[in-house]
């Protein structure tokens, strides 16, 4: 096939050769040394005479919007040398829906339900936000037993992400069984939240000054008696993919995110502990009731897939020892004020920031002193997580951009809004 | 592998408080800080835009403020102010936050801000989002198109208050109806509460009388929107020669014009809303078509309101008809809500709403057969018995078709338009604010073909007679719903 003294080498993607390379006889069969290209698309065997370096044309190739290990409609635009990624270009906005213009229309109590909707992974804590954000610039006091059920429901709702990405990050890296598991989980957490709030994905139960309803008679009977479950079943995924040499040889050490370069992106959440920053507003700056448990932030040192994979976990563990916690505060009493049917916040501007499961989500409300805000401006864990990006991308090999892909954990309609 | 390690407060360098964070800054930016304010234990600290990022890069690099955590940035539209930019900062190390607050220079038609995507990392996207959102430029901004959130050929800066949300350009939302606006019912309230009492009698002359007040309104309203139509044509007529090429971009000084006379609270704001629409319709209109077409534009508006004063008769009389037979939907007044009073931190407890929702309740203890009717939506259909059969269906299949046509009826022949979409906002700025309850009359109107017009089932005595205002009844919250579930329909994928 090829001439002494010439290395031979495979260009992926037919990608045309340049500089030291030279095509033997490109496209041009039958003539001296020739062979014949294979189909366009396919690889081509090429000849490089003498010593010089291989080098390759960059490239450019368009990942998304519609790819698997996408989770949505994220596209990714990198340039490629080689199967190195020289550049990415991640392009949002195929699920933009105009959440922030929607919210200057509607009242606070239609919001909840709107907000529900852009990260629809974690609907609850979402609506938390919101609900913090108007109480707070009413000054009002909320129910202790609303607080305590909100609590409780936010870090069901956390564990209902978390096992989410757990099996679809399996499931990228080519491991199918986590998804399963996964799933069987988080149908029975989404049977408990549905029996308390009616939804299943769009929980819509935060109200206001408090909740729409109590508990059903036996929630919390049942949320006791699945948390060993759960916990029983996370060690499973441990043993897994963690015992799994391919999934560790696929994720440790690649796309590792320093702490400051984190901090600066604004990326927050698991990636962001992973990178070993416990920043996580439910310790910083307690709202809820957390202040009065004992929340536990897992981290980690490296910054890689395989660390923010274990932090994950982890959080699914530190989750279910919250909740166990709560069960022994959760009070009698009302669960919601008696509001008024249109509230109206008071005129002036709020942030409030939550620790939600993909990181932290605020709301910035601008109020106008009418029943609708003035301006609301939703910052989510995705957009700052996704901003990033570039940063971990370059200088990746083409495959590990899906074990990073999964591994920060973004939501694309949280993303886009 | 990954420690759990819970951070210690007592480990790291105390918070600043705001105060003692805003008296820092002050020392080290000086007469580049405009403005320090505290709400909420927030400071926001508005800077002259030239020193915002000298502002960032202090922030960030200095020991004792260590902001190193890039949180957000938001876009605000500050009405006559113009356009301010805020950027939230958080210390990781020392826990406390800063809001970094700048107008753009340049007003609405140029607004400009100095980047500092080169300080904080995060700021990149956040700038493209402000300027897909808002059209504020940032300077030395890596690159700003193309558009990161829309699409790239999008016209227009979506949350400048100048951009009206299209679907509600459309049709007004139905949850704007729902709890209503304090001001734009507020004497109809009274009236509901007396309309309970269940004979038709009363109910007709409530009906009555609310036609006429309504009358009234219109009148009052074509009044003031031709003064207002005046002075916004006067401004329209200075500005137009000195800037042609963005109209859209004028609109908004036009309407900031208006704006104080405007801002007055007890405007409802879906009349504001109009109040918007109607102007910048105008505007766009003058500014991109010559003097002729905008004043046959002027004689289309001035058409409109006549037209639409009797469009609010018709709104008033339904709407009365319905509520005199159904108190007030009272489907999902919130457990607990009615006579109770609001907490005493509460600031704004509505006295109206209180009564409203009280009143709805009353209604449904004494088994009103509207409330019922209301109630069991789906089944009222069949159980309305002296009703034709094929008329429902008629009704509900062709309910698009005769909307169209409604609407189609009520408007004047179009001056051909630009876009297009401007013609419809002329239409319904003389209306009360609810552009539904005409097109359920139309329809009802449409389909009582079968001998009995809608007046004979308003005014007859036996309850049976209340038909129409049953089936507006039975529509209404179908109807809502259904524009609901499309609009979130839309929303989620």
């Amino acid at each position: 096939m090829t001439e002494t003294g010439v290395r031979s080498a495979q260009i992926p993607g037919g990608g045309q050769p340049s500089d030291g390379v030279r095509a033997t006889d490109t496209m041009t069969p039958g003539q001296g040394t020739g062979v014949l290209p294979g189909p366009p698309g396919e690889s081509m065997l090429v000849e490089v005479r003498g010593e010089q370096e291989l080098s390759t044309q960059d490239m450019t190739l368009n990942i998304g919007p519609q790819h698997p290990a996408t989770h949505g409609v994220l596209r990714v635009v990198v340039d490629l040398d080689g199967e190195r990624i020289t550049n990415a270009t991640p392009v949002i906005g195929y699920m933009h829906r105009g959440f922030e213009k929607l919210a200057e229309a509607r009242d606070y109590r239609q919001i909840i339900a709107l907000v529900n909707r852009h990260d629809w992974l974690s609907a609850f804590c979402n609506e938390v936000g919101v609900a913090l954000a108007v109480e707070r610039m009413l000054e009002l006091e909320v129910p202790e037993r609303a607080q305590w059920i909100r609590t409780l429901m936010c870090e069901w709702n956390r564990i209902l992400n978390h096992l989410m990405f757990v099996g679809s990050f399996g499931l990228e890296l080519g491991a199918i069984t986590p998804v399963f598991f996964a799933f069987r989980e988080r149908e029975d957490i989404q049977h408990l939240m549905e029996s308390a709030t009616g939804g299943r994905l769009h929980f819509t139960y935060c109200r206001v000054g408090g909740l729409k309803e109590d508990l059903p008679r036996g929630f919390l009977a049942a949320s006791a008696q699945m948390v060993p479950n759960i916990r029983v079943r996370v060690e499973e995924y441990r043993d897994l993919l963690l015992g799994n040499e391919i999934f560790i040889g696929r994720t440790k050490g690649v796309g590792v995110l320093p702490p400051d370069v984190a901090l600066d992106y604004g990326v927050s959440g698991p990636t962001l502990h992973a990178a070993g920053v416990p920043e996580d507003s439910r310790v910083t700056e307690p709202y809820l009731k957390y202040g009065e448990l004992d929340v536990r932030v897992p981290i980690g040192e490296n910054g890689d897939s395989f660390d923010r994979f274990m932090v994950l976990l982890d959080r699914i563990d530190a989750s279910l020892d919250i909740i166990e916690q709560v069960l022994d505060h959760v009070p009698s009493g009302p669960v919601s004020l008696k509001m008024p049917k249109v509230v109206k916040a008071p005129e002036g501007e709020i942030y409030i920031r939550t620790e939600n499961p993909l990181g932290q989500g605020g709301y910035y409300l601008v109020s106008d002193g009418r029943k609708t805000p003035w301006r609301m401006k939703m910052r989510t864990p995705s957009f700052n997580n996704v901003s990033m990006l570039p940063y971990l991308l370059q200088g990746a090999l083409l495959s590990d951009m899906i074990a990073i892909l999964g591994s920060v954990f973004f939501v694309v309609g949280d993303v886009d809004r | 592998m990954a420690t759990d390690l819970s951070p210690r407060p007592d480990q790291r360098a105390p918070a600043m408080v705001a105060d003692a964070l805003a008296s820092y800054l002050r020392e080290r930016l000086e007469q580049r800080v405009l403005d320090t304010r505290v709400a909420y234990g927030q400071l926001t600290v508005t800077l002259v835009p030239e020193a915002l990022p000298a502002a960032a890069r202090l922030c960030k690099g200095d020991r004792a403020l260590g902001f190193d955590f890039f949180d957000f940035m938001s876009g605000v539209d500050e009405r006559e102010e113009g356009l301010a930019v805020v950027t939230h900062l958080y210390s990781t190390t020392r826990r406390h936050h800063i809001q970094l607050r700048a107008l753009a220079e340049g007003g609405r038609d140029r607004p400009v801000l100095p980047s500092i995507a080169h300080i904080y990392a995060g700021a990149v996207w956040h700038e493209r989002e402000v300027f897909d959102m808002f059209g504020i430029r940032f300077e030395g901004h890596p690159g700003l198109e193309p558009r990161i959130l829309t699409v790239e050929n999008f016209e227009g800066w979506p949350l400048r208050k100048d951009f009206l949300l299209t679907t509600r350009e459309a049709k007004p939302w139905p949850g704007l109806k729902e709890p209503k606006a304090p001001d734009a019912e507020d004497g109809e309230d009274g009236e509901e509460q007396e309309s309970s009492g269940p004979t038709a009698e009363e109910k007709a002359a409530a009906a009555k009388e609310k036609v006429e007040r309504a009358k009234q309104k219109a009148a009052a309203m074509r009044k003031k929107k031709a003064g207002e139509r005046a002075a916004a044509q006067r401004e329209e007529a200075d500005g137009s020669d000195t800037d042609a090429e963005e109209p859209a971009e004028k609109s908004a000084t036009g309407e900031a014009a208006v704006t104080p006379e405007k801002s007055d609270e007890e405007r409802a704001p879906e009349e504001v809303e109009h109040d918007q629409r109607a102007e910048s319709a105008e505007e766009t209109l003058g500014g991109d078509t010559t003097g002729e077409s905008a004043a046959s534009g002027r004689v289309a508006a001035g058409d409109a309101p006549a037209q639409s004063a009797e469009g609010a008769a018709e709104v008033a009389q339904t709407s009365a008809a319905k509520d005199a037979a159904a108190g007030v939907p009272s489907g999902d007044v919130e457990k607990g809500a009615p006579g109770d009073a609001p907490g005493e931190d509460q600031p704004h407890p509505d006295p109206e709403e209180e009564q409203r929702v009280a009143s709805g309740d009353e209604a449904a203890a004494g088994g009103t057969p509207g409330v019922e009717a209301e109630g069991r939506t789906g089944g009222a259909v069949e159980q309305s018995g002296d009703q034709p059969a094929e008329e429902t269906p008629g009704m509900t299949s062709s309910t698009q078709d005769e909307e169209e046509a409604a609407r189609g009826g009520t408007e004047p022949p179009q001056p051909p338009m630009g876009t297009g979409e401007e013609t419809p906002r002329f239409l319904r700025e003389g209306e009360t604010g609810n552009i539904e309850p005409t097109t359920l009359a139309e329809r009802i109107g449409g389909t009582a073909e079968t001998g009995q017009t809608q007046a004979e089932d308003e005014l007859a005595p036996h309850p049976a007679g209340t038909d129409a205002a049953e089936r507006i009844a039975e529509l209404e919250p179908e109807d809502a719903e259904q524009d609901e579930s499309r609009s979130d329909e839309e929303e989620q994928q």
